[in-house]
């Protein structure tokens, strides 16, 4: 009880009307420049996703530098240049330039982390990302492997392993998080999420068929009959998805993550519901539908202060002690060198 | 003058410790004066890094040893920095003025309408002509197999009349390069009615019913050469690739993974380009049958007569809804006929 009243929310304050403003600059910027301004473009999008999220009074800032993201950025377009090229002319080529890219991929994935994680910063002090590079491969590479060869099985596996290399080598200042995660919860997450998935095909599959049956003429024939139907059955199976399955596995995963995870004697709560999640998604997309897509900057940021607000510290006895122990906790920022630049992908 | 301003409230971070300590800001001689318990310095604002404005956020001012300060109240910390001189990049002001943000809008319009109408179209023509043979005939033998499974039955013309009508094809001269060797097959047409298809691979397949509907060969002629203009052209290929483009465009823009509503923007520009492929063929239709010393008119004689105009079947891989496949929705986005015959009509 007591841990609920000095609960610390995580506030956001962006409102769609700023956020549209810079979207559409942004994303004229980046067609005018053929690209090239999409890094500027995801400096000034985090910035305001991170200086209008607030803990305990302090907003988040971030310190990622446009150029270091462009180099990134242009690495990314030329390993997949040199790939589409290759396959084109020299097929044998491309194989070679396909395992190099797979070799270095999880590399650069972990400096990708390491440029967000150190490019973050509460209170003046930075995040940090001490995971290693081995671990980086075993994630990056071994498990999606694994998923491959056990047709699947291994997928929440390797989300686990993804969330509790992501979080649980993440620290601020020197204190380190803690991610507890266990890998039952995230499989549980994923067998409820496969039946539904099953009962809901099964469930079109049969509503179409009866449809189908009624309303088509005989004279039509019957391959005409399934093949139609298949699509329906696909067409709405894969709407269901989206939103029966797909919210719900969001909200579970990110409340396992965050429920386990800790800094130092602090721990987090999170409380998103898989149908509110599932209702923003619809309505996210009838807006976007109705405006011609204009809504989209004001469907992503309803999305994220949802999930951002679900999210709030506990902290180990009250607001002034959290606040004295991340005071008392001195910053060793030795500058990383400026090797670090970023690998767009989504984790 | 700098004094009259009133100082802004902002909290100092030292950037070794998270510990906030209230400050005051203000500007004096081009320098940026923090002052608070503990705290007292003068740093020059060209030395700052200074956070652009954001909507609600507060504002940052990054001193050049690591320390920080965050400015909540951001109109009056505006106000401050406009009196000494200080202006925002014109992005940010663009970000935030109505009338840019509007301008940017209708410029991002009018690229993604020149993207749609002219840089699509040329590089579907470039990725359509550089589509191996092998792979057009695999697409086409798929489609055709497909047909044959839901749509056709087996022609019930004479295989005398079948001959005689590939015979006819194939002695038509051809004055562009490359020629097409069209290969001719014969169906029932069941819904599709009489009606003609161009596969990529040149096959081009004919309904009896088109056949029993013609008053003379020369009509099917005609028609045939509106089928070859589609396979020169490489129109399936095309249409397969633009409608796919505009459907992972919608997709990936709407989010949707079902591909249910990303099919409708595909099908309407599926719609809108097939109109442009028509009037090629019949240009392509025309100067065939000229060179060969057939009235063009006849092509207009029996579009007259036809359920609807001859498509060219789409081949290659697409995602867009599979009801766009189904022959019904052809006669949905058939292109005026009545423009058509006018057109070809009026042809020399």
């Amino acid at each position: 009880m007591d841990k609920q009243d000095n609960a610390l929310p995580v506030v956001f304050s962006g409102e769609g009307r700023d956020y549209f403003g810079i979207w559409v600059v942004n994303l004229l910027l980046t067609v005018l420049t053929l690209g090239i301004y999409s890094a500027w473009a995801k400096v000034r999008r985090m910035h305001f996703f991170y200086r209008h999220t607030s803990l305990a009074g302090a907003a988040f800032d971030y310190h990622g530098e446009p150029l270091s993201i462009l180099k990134g950025r242009t690495l990314a377009f030329l390993m997949f240049m040199a790939y589409q090229i290759s396959a084109e002319t020299q097929p044998m080529v491309a194989a070679i330039v396909l395992l190099v890219l797979m070799a270095v991929m999880p590399w650069l994935l972990h400096r990708s982390l390491c440029f967000r994680m150190h490019n973050s910063s509460y209170r003046g002090l930075r995040f940090v990302f001490r995971g290693s590079v081995r671990q980086a491969y075993v994630v990056f590479l071994g498990l999606p492997l694994l998923i491959l060869v056990s047709l699947g099985l291994a997928f929440p596996l390797w989300v686990h392993a993804l969330k509790v290399y992501q979080y649980g080598s993440s620290a601020f200042g020197r204190s380190g998080f803690h991610c507890a995660l266990s890998r039952a919860e995230i499989y549980r997450i994923y067998l409820v999420a496969g039946m539904v998935a099953i009962g809901v095909t099964v469930a079109i599959t049969l509503l179409l068929g009866l449809g189908v049956a009624e309303t088509l003429s005989v004279e039509e024939g019957a391959e005409t009959r399934a093949l139609a139907m298949a699509g329906g059955v696909a067409l709405l199976a894969g709407f269901a998805m989206m939103l029966c399955v797909a919210p719900f596995v969001a909200a579970g995963v990110q409340n396992a993550v965050w429920n386990g995870l800790s800094l130092g004697p602090h721990r987090f709560r999170s409380a998103v519901s898989g149908r509110r999640l599932a209702f923003i998604t619809l309505t996210n997309l009838l807006g976007v539908i109705l405006t011609l897509g204009l809504y989209r900057p004001f469907a992503e940021l309803r999305l994220m202060k949802y999930r951002l607000q679900s999210i709030s510290m506990l902290p180990d006895g009250d607001l002034d002690d959290f606040v004295a122990l991340i005071e008392a906790d001195v910053a060793a920022i030795g500058e990383e060198s400026a090797e670090m630049f970023d690998v767009d992908v989504g984790l | 003058m700098d004094l009259s301003d009133p100082p802004v409230t902002a909290l100092y971070f030292d950037g070794r410790s998270s510990r906030a300590r209230p400050v005051m800001l203000s500007v004096a001689d081009g320098k940026l004066v923090t002052c608070g318990e503990d705290v007292e310095r003068r740093d020059a604002l060209a030395v700052l890094r200074l956070s652009e404005p954001l909507g609600h956020a507060p504002r940052l001012v990054t001193f050049p040893d690591g320390a920080h300060c965050e400015v909540s109240d951001d109109a009056a910390f505006r106000r401050m920095l406009a009196r000494s001189g200080q202006r925002d990049a014109p992005v940010v002001r663009w970000q935030f003025s109505r009338t840019a943000v509007a301008v940017s809008l209708a410029v991002l319009v009018a690229c993604l309408v020149l993207a749609h109408e002219w840089l699509l179209p040329r590089l579907a023509r470039q990725v359509a002509e550089r589509v191996p043979a092998e792979l057009a005939t695999r697409v086409s033998d798929e489609t055709l197999a497909m047909l044959d499974a839901n749509v056709f039955g087996p022609s019930q013309l004479p295989v005398a009349r079948q001959q005689a009508l590939s015979a006819r094809l194939a002695t038509l001269k051809q004055a562009d390069m490359p020629t097409v060797r069209p290969q001719l097959l014969f169906r029932q047409g069941r819904p599709m009615g009489a009606n003609a298809l161009a596969l990529p691979s040149g096959l081009i397949v004919v309904t009896d019913e088109l056949v029993a509907l013609a008053r003379n060969d020369e009509e099917i002629l005609g028609v045939l050469a509106h089928e070859m203009g589609h396979v020169s052209q490489r129109h399936g290929l095309r249409l397969a690739i633009e409608s796919s483009a505009v459907g992972l465009f919608a997709a990936w823009y709407i989010g949707d993974v079902s591909a249910l509503l990303a099919g409708v923007p595909a099908a309407l520009s599926q719609a809108r380009y097939s109109r442009g492929f028509e009037r090629e063929a019949d240009d392509f239709a025309a100067r065939l049958l000229v060179l060969n010393g057939i009235p063009v008119g006849r092509l207009a004689d029996i579009l007259e007569r036809m359920d609807g105009p001859p498509e060219p079947l789409e081949g290659g891989s697409r995602t867009g809804s599979e009801h766009s496949r189904s022959p019904f929705a052809y006669f949905a986005t058939h292109p005026l006929t009545a423009e058509r015959i006018h057109r070809l009509r009026a042809a020399p």
